[in-house]
C-alpha cells in the first residue's frame, strides 16, 4: 500500500480508531457489530491508518462508488498489496506481467475491452449448461462422508467444490483439482499484503505454475477448439473487434479461480450456519423448495464472502457532505452496506423473502461480478442437493469457528456438521 | 415528478444479461440474440417515469441512465 498521499487526511474519532484497528488487527471474529457502530459514527466514512485508506460502512455511499467508475478507479493495481515485488527478481517481473492485467483493476476502455468477451460466459443462459456438472460435483464429494458423524465440512467439501467445478469447466482432469487448489491458494496469498519476502517469492513461482499451466490450455484450445469456456474466450471478439491475447487471457482465467473459489467456499460455511440458525426458514424450505433463490440472495445479503473492495478517487469526489480529494484510496464496505438500516429494514434479521433485496454482495456498477450467476448457480445446487440428501443435517458439537485474521475476504476455520 | 419526460439511454456494452429491466418493463427494454439490453423507447412518456427508475435502480451493472429534458440524470 503506498503512503505517498499529497494531502492532509480526515482524522477519524478516537472510537473509530479503536474499533478499526481491532478490526485489521485480526482480533475481531464477527464484524458486523463493528461495521453498525462505525456506520453510525460521524458519516460513516473513517480515516484507516493501518490500510491508509477511507472505510466507507454505508449503502448509498458504496452503492454510489460502483456507479461513478470515472470518479471511483479501480486502475491500483500498482497502489495495491498483489503488486509488491523486487524489482530485480524476473520471476517477479514475468508474474507482474500477467497479474497486472486483471481487468478488476481496470477502468474503461480497457475494462470493457475485457469484459466484452468474459460476459459471454457468464450470462444466466450460459451458466444453465453447467447445472449437471454442478450437480454431479457436489454428489460425488458429499457421498464422501459417513452420515451421523461430526466432521467439518470447510476443507473437504466447501473448499472442494469450487475447485472441482472450476476445474470442470475450463476442461482440467480430475487428477489435476489437487494441484488447482494449491495454486488457487498460493496465487490468493499474493492478494494478501503481509504475506512478503521469501513467503512472497514461494507464492509467485507456485502462482506462475498456474499461469504456465492455463497458457497451456489457451494453446491447447486455439489448436484444438472444443465446446467449452477457455474455446469461447478464445474466439469472443471484444467489442474492438480483436480478441484477447494470450497472456490477458490466462491472466483473467486465473482470476476466475481466485475470485471463485474461496468465496464460494465461505458461502457454502456461511449458509449452512444461517440454516441451522433459522430452523423456521429451514422448514419453510424444506417444505417449498422454490424458496431456495429468495433464502441464497439473503444469505448472500446478511453474510456475503467478501467484506471490501478497493477503490481510488480519480478526481475531487463527493460522498454525501464529505468532499474527498482526488488520489484518495478507499475501502468500500459491501457487507456494511448489506445491513444499513437506512436501506434494509429489519437488516440484522434473516428474512426470506425479503422485498427489494438490492444487496451488494456482487458489488455495483460495471465492476459487478462477472461470475455471479455462476456463484448463484453453485449456491443454489449445493444447498439443495444437501438439504434433499440430508434433511437432518446439523451443527456438529464443536463450535464453529469464524475466521479473523483476514478481514477483506472473510471465511470460516471450521464449520462441523453432522450428516 | 409526474410532467418529467425521461430520456432514457442504455450502455449495452456494460449489460449483463440479467434480466433485471426486461423484468420491469418488457415493453421498454428488451434484449437481441445474445441476451443484452436493446432499448425499445427512449422517451416512454412522463407516466413511465417510475417504470424507467425503477429499472435504472435494479440494473446491477448500472447500464441504465434516466435523464430529464435538460439532460440532467434523474435517480
Amino acid at each position: 500500500m503506498t503512503t505517498n498521499l499529497t494531502h492532509d487526511v480526515q482524522r477519524s474519532t478516537p472510537r473509530a480508531v479503536e474499533l478499526m484497528s481491532a478490526l485489521f488487527g485480526g482480533q475481531v471474529q464477527d464484524p458486523y457489530p463493528v461495521y453498525a457502530e462505525l456506520r453510525e459514527i460521524g458519516d460513516g466514512i473513517h480515516w484507516s491508518d493501518d490500510l491508509q485508506a477511507y472505510m466507507v460502512t454505508r449503502y448509498a455511499d458504496v452503492r454510489k462508488i460502483g456507479s461513478d467508475p470515472r470518479t471511483f478507479s479501480s486502475d491500483l493495481f500498482y497502489d495495491s498489496a498483489p503488486s509488491a515485488h523486487d524489482p530485480q527478481n524476473p520471476e517477479h517481473l514475468r508474474f507482474l506481467d500477467a497479474a497486472s492485467r486483471l481487468f478488476m483493476f481496470a477502468d474503461p476502455p480497457v475494462h470493457t475491452r475485457i469484459r466484452s468477451t468474459f460476459r459471454h460466459a457468464f450470462t444466466p443462459q450460459a451458466v444453465e449448461n453447467w447445472r449437471t456438472l454442478i450437480e454431479g460435483v457436489t454428489a460425488e464429494l458429499i457421498d464422501r462422508y459417513p452420515r451421523g458423524e461430526e466432521f467439518d465440512i470447510m476443507p473437504g467439501f466447501a473448499a472442494d467444490v469450487p475447485v472441482a467445478v472450476i476445474a470442470a469447466i475450463l476442461g482440467v482432469p480430475n487428477e489435476m483439482r489437487g494441484k488447482f487448489r494449491e495454486w488457487s491458494y498460493a496465487y490468493a496469498s499474493t492478494f494478501d499484503p503481509i504475506v512478503q519476502g521469501e513467503r512472497r517469492s514461494q507464492a509467485i513461482a507456485t502462482s506462475l505454475e498456474l499461469f504456465d499451466y492455463l497458457g497451456e490450455l489457451v494453446a491447447a484450445r486455439k489448436a484444438e477448439p472444443r465446446d467449452d469456456l477457455i474455446t469461447t474466450l478464445v474466439q469472443t471478439e471484444t467489442v474492438d473487434g480483436d480478441t484477447l491475447g494470450d497472456v490477458e487471457l490466462l491472466a483473467q482465467l486465473a482470476l476466475l479461480l481466485v475470485a471463485g473459489n474461496e468465496t464460494t467456499t465461505t458461502l457454502i460455511g456461511s449458509g449452512l450456519t444461517l440454516l441451522f440458525d433459522n430452523p423456521d426458514v429451514r422448514e419453510r424450505l424444506a417444505e417449498d423448495m422454490s424458496l431456495l433463490p429468495d433464502v441464497l440472495e439473503e444469505m448472500l445479503r446478511i453474510d456475503p464472502p467478501l467484506h471490501f473492495v478497493l477503490r481510488k478517487t480519480a478526481v475531487e469526489a463527493q460522498l454525501g457532505e464529505r468532499t474527498l480529494p482526488a488520489e484518495s484510496m478507499l475501502f468500500p464496505c459491501p457487507a456494511s452496506a448489506n445491513r444499513d438500516p437506512r436501506r434494509f429494514d429489519r437488516p440484522d434479521e434473516f428474512v426470506v423473502p425479503r422485498e427489494d433485496n438490492k444487496h451488494l454482495a456482487f458489488f455495483h456498477g460495471i465492476h459487478f461480478c462477472v461470475g455471479a450467476p455462476l456463484a448463484r448457480l453453485e449456491g443454489q445446487v449445493v444447498f439443495e442437493h444437501i438439504l434433499r440428501a440430508f434433511p437432518d443435517i446439523r451443527a456438529g458439537e464443536a463450535p464453529a469457528v469464524r475466521r479473523a485474521s483476514n478481514s477483506i475476504a472473510r471465511g470460516w476455520d471450521a464449520r462441523p456438521v453432522v450428516l | 415528478m409526474s410532467d418529467v419526460e425521461p430520456t432514457v439511454l442504455v450502455h449495452s456494452d456494460q449489460c449483463a444479461g440479467s434480466g433485471a429491466c426486461r423484468r420491469i418493463a418488457p415493453d421498454l427494454f428488451g434484449a437481441d440474440d445474445k441476451g443484452w439490453v436493446v432499448l425499445l423507447d427512449a422517451r416512454p412518456g412522463a407516466d413511465r417515469l417510475d417504470d424507467v427508475l425503477e429499472a435504472q435502480d435494479a440494473c446491477p451493472l448500472a447500464a441504465i441512465e434516466v435523464h430529464d429534458g435538460q439532460g440532467e440524470p434523474i435517480e
